[in-house]
């Protein structure tokens, strides 16, 4: 019997795929990201569809309790994601500050 | 020599006509106050006062500002580019030790240092800050300086276009250093005064920003910048 939890986390894991996939298809998102985040939503949907699977895979990865598997390893793609929206706000910052000194010197300055 | 004065400034109507002031009484004619957007009349008493004044429409930090300053002043045909905090700080008198050197050929670039002194009149907690950062420069790019962190420098033409400051804030002043150091600039300290007042010192950044700059600099060197 299939719980109303794995069928809602199946329900959105598909959403967000097809999500992706659109972006990648709009040209919203790389190449490199889309296998990223396709990646972990295609895990989602597995293990949604079969809960058992962290168990195999923690046993795998030499975690002994497979609750102990999202912690670790959420942990980590976490920490990736940021360390990506750092920099891509940071190469936003320095466009931006790119174009504010360009206007200003070609606006040419004001003296009396 | 063809000699530009640069001072970039925020919020700093308070001090800016009095900075100008002095300079054009040291003889100094070309300077350049880069309006960092002020939200005050910044920019309207730089004018009044006889600065060339450029404007950032957003404010995009002290590092920023001076590279505007800098460009412009290159365009202008510099010989020579002082750098000069807007906040009365700094001594007038003290530019014509920094001009020295390189009008000699001696060097490229000249560094204030508030170290390099008998006496030194940096508050205790901001030393010590300064003295973590300079052990941080030194971990981190292999930089042997006194002050890392003093506002007051001179570059040669030369050097200005060699050095290309891509740090909007503070860590600009961090970044000036290593590129000296990288493309082996010929640089000197130069013992300069610093003048604390209170409003300098309320206006002036935070010691704890510096662990914000030691991020900054940390995340750019992982990235590869």
């Amino acid at each position: 019997m299939i719980a109303l939890t794995q069928t809602l986390l199946f329900v959105f894991a598909v959403y967000v795929f097809f999500r992706t996939t659109s972006a990648l298809i709009k040209r919203q998102m790389s190449i490199k990201e889309f296998i990223f985040w396709s990646a972990i939503w295609i895990t989602v949907i597995a293990v949604a569809l079969n809960p058992r699977l962290i168990g195999n895979i923690s046993r795998r990865l030499g975690i002994s309790k497979g609750v102990d598997f999202l912690p670790y390893y959420g942990m980590i793609i976490l920490f990736y994601s940021l360390y990506g929206l750092y920099i891509r706000v940071d190469n936003l910052e320095k466009a931006l500050t790119k174009i504010v000194r360009e206007i200003a010197l070609k606006n040419k300055g004001k003296q009396k | 020599m063809n000699i530009h004065i640069i001072v970039p400034a925020f919020n700093e109507e308070k001090s800016i006509g009095s900075v100008i002031a002095s300079l054009k009484r040291g003889g100094y004619n070309n300077i350049v106050v880069v309006d960092d957007c002020s939200t005050d009349s910044t920019g309207e008493v730089a004018f009044v006062t006889g600065a060339y004044v450029l404007t950032h429409i957003v404010n995009r930090g002290q590092g920023a500002a001076l590279k505007t300053g800098i460009d412009y002043a290159i365009t202008a045909g510099t010989d020579v580019i002082v750098t000069f905090d807007s906040d009365g700080q700094h001594r007038v008198e003290d530019i014509e030790a920094l001009l020295a050197p390189i009008r000699a050929g001696e060097v490229d670039v000249t560094i204030g240092s508030r170290f390099l002194q008998g006496h030194c009149n940096v508050p205790p907690l901001r030393r010590i800050v300064l003295f973590g950062g300079k052990i941080f420069l030194r971990l981190m790019y292999g930089i042997k300086i006194t002050d890392s962190q003093c506002g007051i420098r001179a570059f040669s033409s030369r050097a200005a276009r060699n050095i290309d400051i891509t740090m909007d804030r503070m860590e600009h002043a961090s970044e000036i250093l290593e590129q000296i150091f990288k493309k082996n600039i010929r640089y000197k300290e130069i013992p300069v005064t610093i003048d604390y007042t209170e409003y300098s010192k309320a206006k002036g950044q935070s010691n704890l920003n510096s662990f914000a700059i030691a991020f900054k600099l940390i995340m750019t060197k992982l990235s590869g910048g």
